[in-house]
């Protein structure tokens, strides 16, 4: 390694450590095009190729009063996500409107006479309702993430100081993927009231029974800390985010009357999971630009320099110190394997053109394939158990 | 409440989740009782190394006492302990400070937003400004400061998991002991040393927390209250007075001391001469000792580990 | 007594005699012994001079640390001291002064980078770690900052220097600690020959190479700027 740098620089003598602290922009640089891995590609600094992803390893559960957590490493970044639920009661928003209810009430009083449950995707789920859902989440802030960075993780961010504008920026990303997926039922926080049948003995018709009444809903605080930095923090909040969502636990919650209270039942066998509609992945990409841009034309021509700019999947610490441009894909597969994109967007440049970015999203779903194998692995051996995957290149 | 830089939950804010076990006392729950002797410890796991992006770093468990087989509540039988601790250091003064001959020691501590059954703010409470302190007096009087002047460290530990003030069961909202935060400082001190250690930063010693405290788990009000170490406050009735101590058992010196507790009318049991104050600190002293002893084998590890 | 000297040590452990031993870096003394003081291999340096009579025990920080030979000046810690060689990065010129960050001190001024072997676990952990996500720009306020005083630029001509002609903001500059400074700035000496600009982009942003001890050369445009220009080692 001392002579590549050294060719790079013959006078310089610097160790390579110090060159890749002074220089990191040429120290990447002189490595992929000095550095080919056996079958021919450049590789980058940390010896990855372009689209090779660090290893992970995902845990779920190992906190105790949350009711689902996580904990995700990729490669040197490391995050823990606990996800608490609390309640909110419906007699206690100003704003409540018990009629707000009435679609869903209406679908749970026909499912529960056809002996179906919500969670049947049936054909049923009209437009109204799916609108309603996504409704409730918002209008109530139902859902509330929240990155937290000033851990210690890097000295960059000060304990003690508010949120930092990435900070802000990681938690408003996570929200709005959250809405924007619709990954989370309505129905799963909701804790309804059945009324008993006053006039049961008048009417003949039994399919005339009360509405159920909607008293409260479940908000899930979800907290994630970032407790070592290494690049990359948006992959590693959102996979935990996932994780840890699969693995809440709600209580069974149900009006008592005479109390005017929810009260939970402690029973583990009476609780459920969150059904979660999709298992949408995250990806980033970092883009690399030498910089100065190479100088004569001559370089690129003999081909040392390729384009003359690169693509890092999952970058580490010291590469995306070095990219401006970003590119961040987030995809998922539905029952059919029809891929669904939620965001394709570069950030911060322009130099991904929409061929790229459709190499970017394949790579991107078949990175899917294997979180979602990893997630299920995790959330079925039951906690806490680590499941580690092998870091792996993918192509388009 | 409502900070515009972070994802706000409802307005109306939210509640816990009251289990119909607390309101029906019919059907509640039995306290767990301690199995271990009165001096035998918890299992503690610790780590170093493992914040690739800090100076030095360290993780540290002390695993609860299990649950009964039968137990199959959704609320936690007991808490645990787990603290993540990292070093950024040696590194410059802000520019407005002024020239120090010493090394500058800060440290932070702060609590999860899930670390505890009721779910802590975001914002920097008083506890954690007082455990910030305890952990700093701990440290300052381990460390070397005049082998590194004009420069700074930043020790700041993130609790994940934070041992219970008392039996859950017994005052669910009760904040009046905070018991639990005793065995949250003993754990700062000791995954702080580690990180030090991990760092290089020269210490006189691996100074380490221990904590005791008098329990009274007798029905009979007049029984005398019960000297232990490395309480979990969960396991007993009441606790009488506590004591964490900063420890460098290498020099048979105290940087830290922290009582609490009402132990004025406490006796201890028959032939014990000492006061009450001098058992609870001797107690404190044996407990740091034997995590010296954890401690002392994981950085001795580390260092074979690096030669490798 | 040399046999009952521990391999390894950890902060708090005994090493030997203060009688015997004087206490090096990564040690200190109490009640007349040697203990250790950070964690790690012990090293037993015997005494160089005729007015050294007692060999010296430290505790190296690294493996990299434990090769090193014993020098005159023992360092007691990564900081930089007086005479240290560091390599620093210009952040400001001004009329009467350059700024600098210091980006990494350099062990002794005999310092060869033939005979370095580089410390995998540092060079790995160099490369994965952003100083400071938070913006890149900053990083240098994470740096211990020094400052070149018009008169340490250069040893000849000394009234005649012009800061502009000497250093531009962004040149590597290797240079030598002249004293602690006060409370923010390491002062940083170049009036040697093997200190000085040795790494500087052009006014176009390519890398330069020294033509001579006052001038660097852009290779693409061929273009010359003036620098204070550190020999080639």
């Amino acid at each position: 390694m001392d002579s590549l740098v050294q060719n790079a620089n013959p006078k310089l003598q610097l160790t390579p450590t110090q060159f890749a602290a002074i220089e990191p922009n040429a120290y990447i640089l002189s490595q992929l095009s000095q550095r080919p891995s056996s079958n021919g590609v450049p590789t980058r600094a940390n010896a990855r190729e372009q689209f090779e992803f660090r290893d992970m390893t995902v845990t779920v559960g190992g906190f105790t009063h949350a009711n689902g957590s996580s904990t995700v490493r990729i490669g040197d970044t490391s995050v823990v996500c606990g996800i608490v639920a609390e309640q909110i009661y419906t007699s206690e928003v100003p704003s409540w409107d018990v009629s707000q209810a009435s679609v869903s009430a209406n679908k749970r009083r026909r499912l529960a006479s056809s002996g179906k449950t919500l969670l049947d995707n049936d054909e049923e789920t009209d437009q109204a309702y799916d609108n309603e859902e996504s409704r409730h989440i918002e209008d109530r802030c139902l859902l509330v993430p929240n990155v937290t960075m000033n851990t210690g993780c890097t000295p960059g961010y000060v304990p003690g100081a508010p949120p930092s504008e990435d900070e802000q920026s990681i938690s408003n990303n996570l929200l709005g993927l959250l809405r924007s997926t619709r990954m989370i039922q309505a129905e799963d926080l909701r804790i309804w009231y059945q009324p008993p049948n006053l006039d049961a003995g008048e009417s003949d018709s039994s399919n005339e029974t009360q509405l159920p009444e909607l008293k409260a809903f479940w908000v899930l605080h979800i907290d994630i800390m970032v407790m070592s930095y290494g690049g990359n923090i948006f992959d590693a909040a959102w996979t935990a985010l996932v994780a840890a969502l699969r693995h809440v636990t709600i209580p069974y919650a149900w009006w008592d009357v005479d109390k005017e209270i929810v009260l939970c039942s402690d029973d583990a066998s009476k609780a459920h999971k969150l059904s979660l509609r999709e298992m949408p992945t995250s990806c980033w990409f970092s883009v690399f630009e030498p910089q100065p841009r190479p100088a004569s034309q001559d370089e690129v021509a003999r081909g040392s320099l390729g384009d003359g700019w690169w693509i890092f999947a999952d970058p580490d610490g010291y590469e995306e110190s070095v990219c401006e441009e970003n590119v961040w894909c987030v995809v998922s597969k539905d029952k059919n394997g029809k891929t669904r994109v939620y965001r394709a967007q570069n950030v911060g440049g322009s130099t991904v053109d929409s061929e790229v970015m459709h190499n970017l999203l394949q790579i991107s779903a078949k990175k899917w394939e294997d979180m979602k194998s990893i997630i299920d692995e995790v959330v079925a051996t039951g906690s806490p158990r680590a499941v580690a995957w092998k870091g792996k290149s993918y192509s388009a | 409440m409502n900070d515009r830089r972070r994802v706000n939950g409802p307005a109306e804010g939210t509640r816990r989740p009251v289990f119909a076990c607390h309101v029906d006392t019919a059907s509640a729950p039995t306290r767990p009782q301690r199995q271990r002797e009165p001096k035998a410890f918890r299992k503690i796991a610790l780590e170093t190394g493992l914040t690739r992006s800090a100076s030095g770093s360290s993780y540290i468990e002390v695993q609860p006492s299990p649950p009964p087989a039968s137990y199959n509540s959704l609320i936690p039988h007991s808490s645990s302990l787990k603290l993540a601790c990292s070093v950024h250091g040696p590194k410059p003064l802000p520019r407005s400070a002024a020239f120090s001959p010493n090394l500058v020691l800060t440290t932070h501590v702060k609590y999860a937003t899930f670390a505890t059954r009721k779910r802590r703010a975001h914002v920097r409470d008083a506890s954690e400004r007082d455990l910030g302190v305890h952990l700093e007096t701990a440290l300052r009087g381990a460390i070397i400061a005049d082998r590194w002047p004009k420069s700074g460290i930043d020790v700041t530990v993130t609790i994940l998991e934070a041992e219970d003030d008392r039996w859950w069961a017994d005052a669910p909202d009760s904040h009046d002991a905070s018991w639990g935060m005793m065995n949250v400082l003993a754990g700062c001190i000791t995954a702080a040393s580690a990180a030090l250690a991990d760092a290089h930063i020269d210490c006189l010693d691996l100074v380490t927390g221990g904590m005791a405290a008098l329990v009274s788990d007798d029905e009979n009000p007049d029984a005398p209250p019960k000297l232990v170490l490395d309480v979990d406050p969960s396991e007993h009735r009441s606790i009488v007075a506590a004591c964490v101590v900063g420890y460098m058992p290498g020099r048979d010196e105290i940087t830290q001391l922290w009582l609490k507790g009402d132990s004025s009318n406490a006796v201890l049991e028959d032939g014990d001469k000492r006061t009450v104050h001098e058992a609870l600190i001797d107690g404190a002293v044996t407990a740091a000792k034997s995590v010296h002893a954890v401690l002392a084998e994981v950085v001795r590890e580390s260092i074979l580990a690096a030669g490798q | 007594m040399a046999s009952t000297i521990p391999t390894v040590a950890i902060p708090g452990q005994i090493l030997g005699p203060a009688t015997f031993y004087s206490a090096g870096p990564g040690t200190h003394i109490s009640e007349n012994n040697v203990y250790a003081s950070i964690a790690g291999p012990v090293i037993v340096d015997p005494a160089q001079t005729k007015t050294q009579k007692k060999s010296t025990l430290r505790v190296a920080r690294d493996l990299l640390d434990a090769k090193r030979a014993p020098v005159q000046k023992p360092r007691f810690n990564t900081l930089p001291a007086v005479d240290s060689i560091v390599l620093a990065r210009v952040t400001r010129v001004q009329r009467r002064q350059a700024t600098v960050a210091i980006l990494a001190v350099l062990d002794d001024a005999s310092f060869d980078p033939s005979q370095y072997t580089p410390d995998n676990e540092k060079f790995a952990s160099a490369l994965t770690v952003a100083p400071n996500p938070e913006s890149h720009n900053n990083t240098d306020e994470l740096r211990f900052q020094g400052l070149i005083r018009k008169e340490d630029v250069r040893a000849v001509e000394k009234d005649r220097v012009v800061m502009e002609e000497m250093f531009r903001v962004g040149d590597i500059v290797r240079g030598s600690v002249v004293s602690m400074g006060d409370q923010s700035f390491y002062y940083i000496t170049t009036a040697r020959n093997d200190l000085g600009v040795i790494m500087a982009r052009s006014d176009v942003g390519n890398m330069m190479f020294p033509a001579s001890w006052k001038e660097m050369r852009d290779p693409v445009t061929n273009v010359a700027e003036p620098r204070k220009v550190a020999r080639p080692l």
